[in-house]
C-alpha cells in the first residue's frame, strides 16, 4: 500500500500558470536541476540554451547544453542573483581568475566548467564574456525559467562577499581568501526577491518556477550533524520559495519536486542505496507529476505588443526634448542636452 | 514659385526635396551659416521677394538678437504666406545620445562630434573603467534608466511640439516607425525619408502634388550616425548596433573605442563639465544600481 502510494503521490494542486509546448524553458540551479535540465531536453518541453558550443580559443567542448548556459551548478540564491549582478555588470567580482597548483586558470565561479581549466587568465575572462552574453540572452528569452533551490551553505570571497561554487582547495587552488558562510532565511527571502524583480525588469513576461532539491547535504560547516544541517536547510529554501511565492504570485510558483521524493522518506524507490543520490526512477515520478500539471499543448499567444505612442512627460523629458528640438547645430547648445 | 526655407540643418534636405518637384524654386537660409557669415541682416532682406516663406519653430530665433529679422511676427509683416514647421527631432531611437557643455556652455566633443553618450558620461563620473562602462550597455541598465520608455516620450514630445506648430506629425511618425529602420541618425539628424515626409507635407500646404517629391541623397548621414543599442533596437524592430559612425568618417569606431575617445575628452574638461538635469539623474540610477560589495552575515 505504501509503494502503491508513493507511485501515484501527486502534491499539485493549483498552479498560476501553464508551460506550452512553444514556450522557451530555462533551467538552473543544484545538481538536482541537472536531472529536471535532463528531462526536460528528453520530453516536449522547448528547453533552451543559449551557450552551446565553444565560443572562444581555450574554451573545450564540455559541459554544454547540461544547462540553458554553462554556468555549472548554481547552488545557493546568492549565487543566482551574482550572476545576474555579473551577467549585466552591476557587479565586478575582485577575484576573476583563479590559479591551480597545475598553473592552469580557473573561473572561479564554474571552476569546473573544464576538466583541465584554461590556459591563461586571458583566456578566462575571454570565455567568461561570451559565457555572460550568453546567460543575458537566457534571462531575456527565457518564457519560463526553473530555479532549482539546492543549498545555504556557500564559499565566498572575504573581499566582496562574491559567491564561488565550491571551496577553492577542491580544485586545487590555495590562493582564494575564501570563507564559509550560512545564508539565513531572511536573507535568501530578500536574495530571491531582489532576482526575481531584476528578472522581471529585462523579461516583463518571464514565468518562474522555483523548486527545492531533495538531495540531502554532503557535508556541513556547522558544528552538528549533517542530517541537522539538512533539514535546516531545506526549511530555509522551502520558506524562502513560499515567500518569493507570495511575493509574486502571478509569475512565480512552487513546484514540490522536494516533497515527491521526500513523501517516501530517504530510501528506495526515489533515494539509491547510499541514501543520497536521488534514482532516475525517483527523478520519472518528479518530471511525470510536473508535466501533467505544467505542461499544455496549447500554443501560448503572443501578447500583443503595444504600439508607440503618446503618454504622459515628465518635467525632465520635456525640457530635455524641447532643448533637442531648438538645437542649431554648429551652434552653442542651448539649455546643454542638445547636439 | 519660390520658396524661402528657414532653419537648421535640416532644411538643405528639405529645399532639395521640394526642388525635385520641378515646380519650386527652394532656396535655404541656414541660421548657423548666416549667423557665422554675418549675413542674418542682408539675406533676410531678400526675403518679401519669396511667394513662400518656411520656418522652423526654433526658440533661438527669439533669443539671438542677430535671428531678429526672421522672428515669426517680422516675417508675418512682410509675408501672408508663412508656414510653420517643426524642427525634427526625436530621441526614442537614442535615448542615450545627449550633449554635454563645459562652463563657458562650448559642447565637449567627443569622437562622435557634438553627441555624447549620458551613461559614458555618468560613468566616466563615477569613475569606472572604461572596460566596466563597456559592460553596463545592456538591456537591465537600460531598463533602469527608462530607455525603452523614450520611443513613446518621444512621440508625445514631437506631437505636441508639431500640433504647436500647426502642422500634426503623429501619422506620419507613425508610418516612419514602421519602416524597419531608424528615422534618426541621432536625435535631431532625420533619415533623407523622414525629410522626405516633412517635405511633402510643406507640398500639399504650398499646392504642389506631394507624389512629386523626392529626396534621392541622405545628406546628415555624412555626419554622426548613432547606433540604435541591439536591446533597444529588438523592440523597435529595426536593426541594432553598438558601432558608431563619426562625423565626417567613412568607417565606424566600436563601443570600446568611442568609451576611451570620450574619457579623453572628459579627463580635459573634467573640472568644468556641466551636469545636465539627464545626466544626474543617469548617475544616480547607475550609482544605485552598482554593488560593490554583498554583505554576508
Amino acid at each position: 500500500m505504501a509503494e502503491a502510494h508513493t507511485e501515484h503521490f501527486d502534491p499539485v494542486t493549483h498552479l498560476p500558470f501553464y508551460i506550452s509546448k512553444n514556450e522557451a524553458v530555462a533551467t538552473a540551479g543544484s545538481c538536482f536541476a541537472q536531472h529536471i535540465s535532463r528531462a526536460l531536453s528528453f520530453e516536449r518541453f522547448n528547453y533552451l540554451v543559449t551557450e552551446e558550443r565553444p565560443l572562444t580559443p581555450g574554451a573545450t567542448d564540455e559541459n554544454f547544453g547540461v544547462f540553458s548556459a554553462r554556468f555549472g551548478n548554481i547552488y545557493t540564491i546568492r549565487q543566482l542573483l551574482q550572476l545576474f549582478d555579473r551577467a549585466y555588470g552591476l557587479f565586478e567580482p575582485r577575484e576573476l581568475v583563479w590559479a591551480r597548483n597545475n598553473g592552469a586558470a580557473l573561473d572561479p565561479f564554474r571552476p569546473r566548467i573544464q576538466q583541465g581549466g584554461f590556459a591563461s587568465p586571458d583566456q578566462v575572462v575571454a570565455d567568461r564574456e561570451a559565457h555572460l552574453a550568453a546567460v543575458r540572452r537566457m534571462f531575456e528569452r527565457c518564457a519560463v525559467f526553473i530555479f532549482t533551490l539546492g543549498l545555504t551553505e556557500a564559499w565566498v570571497s572575504q573581499a566582496d562577499g562574491a559567491v564561488f561554487p565550491l571551496a577553492p582547495g577542491v580544485v586545487g587552488v590555495e590562493e582564494s581568501q575564501a570563507r564559509s558562510v550560512n545564508f539565513e532565511a531572511i536573507s535568501m527571502i530578500g536574495d530571491l526577491k531582489e532576482f526575481i524583480d531584476k528578472l522581471l525588469a529585462i523579461n516583463a513576461r518571464v514565468k518562474v518556477i522555483l523548486t527545492v532539491s531533495p538531495v540531502p547535504l554532503v557535508a556541513t560547516f556547522e558544528n552538528r550533524h549533517v542530517l541537522v544541517s539538512t533539514t535546516s536547510s531545506k526549511a530555509s529554501l522551502r520558506v524562502a520559495a513560499e515567500e518569493v511565492c507570495k511575493y509574486r504570485p502571478e509569475q512565480v510558483a512552487y513546484f514540490p519536486s522536494y516533497e515527491i521524493i521526500m513523501a517516501g522518506g530517504y530510501r528506495p524507490p526515489n533515494f539509491a542505496d547510499d541514501l543520497r543520490s536521488v534514482t532516475e526512477e525517483g527523478v520519472r515520478r518528479v518530471m511525470t507529476v510536473f508535466r501533467r500539471h505544467f505542461l499544455t499543448e496549447a500554443e501560448a499567444g503572443r501578447t500583443p505588443e503595444s504600439p508607440i505612442g503618446a503618454i504622459e512627460l515628465g518635467a525632465e523629458d520635456v525640457s530635455r526634448m524641447k532643448a533637442v528640438a531648438n538645437v542649431i547645430c554648429d551652434e552653442e547648445a542651448i539649455g546643454g542636452s542638445g547636439a | 514659385m519660390k520658396v524661402a526655407v528657414i532653419g537648421n540643418c535640416q532644411i538643405s534636405g528639405i529645399v532639395e526635396a521640394l526642388r525635385h518637384s520641378g515646380y519650386v524654386e527652394a532656396e535655404p537660409f541656414s541660421l548657423a551659416e548666416l549667423r557665422t557669415a554675418g549675413r542674418t541682416e542682408t539675406e533676410a532682406a531678400r526675403l518679401p521677394s519669396f511667394d513662400w516663406i518656411v520656418i522652423q519653430n526654433i526658440e533661438v530665433i527669439g533669443l539671438l538678437p542677430e535671428y531678429a529679422p526672421y522672428r515669426l511676427s517680422r516675417l508675418q509683416d512682410i509675408s501672408p504666406n508663412v508656414i510653420v514647421i517643426p524642427s525634427l527631432a526625436f530621441t526614442g531611437f537614442h535615448p542615450d545620445c545627449t550633449a554635454i557643455i563645459n562652463a563657458s556652455s562650448k559642447v565637449i566633443r567627443t569622437p562622435a562630434g557634438d553627441y555624447s553618450s549620458a551613461l559614458i558620461v555618468a560613468a566616466f563620473m563615477l569613475g569606472l573603467p572604461a572596460r566596466r562602462t563597456e559592460r553596463l550597455f545592456n538591456a537591465y541598465v537600460y531598463q533602469q534608466l527608462r530607455y525603452f520608455d523614450e520611443a513613446n516620450k518621444a512621440f508625445s514630445s514631437l506631437q505636441e511640439y508639431s500640433r504647436r506648430c500647426g502642422m500634426d506629425l503623429s501619422s506620419s511618425v507613425t508610418a516612419w516607425l514602421n519602416q524597419g529602420v531608424s528615422f534618426m541618425h541621432t536625435i535631431n539628424h532625420p533619415v533623407a525619408f523622414a525629410l522626405e515626409g516633412l517635405a511633402k507635407l510643406i507640398a500639399a500646404r504650398i499646392g504642389v502634388p506631394p507624389s512629386l517629391i523626392r529626396l534621392e541623397r541622405d545628406n546628415l548621414a555624412s555626419n554622426t550616425i548613432w547606433p540604435v543599442y541591439p536591446e533597444l533596437a529588438e523592440r523597435l524592430k529595426v536593426q541594432g548596433s553598438l558601432l558608431f559612425k563619426p562625423a565626417g568618417a567613412a568607417g565606424t569606431i566600436s563601443l570600446g573605442e568611442m568609451i576611451e575617445g570620450c574619457y579623453e575628452a572628459y579627463e580635459r574638461a573634467s573640472d568644468s563639465i556641466q551636469i545636465s538635469p539627464h545626466i544626474a539623474r543617469t548617475k544616480a540610477i547607475i550609482e544605485k544600481s552598482l554593488v560593490s560589495e554583498y554583505v554576508t552575515a
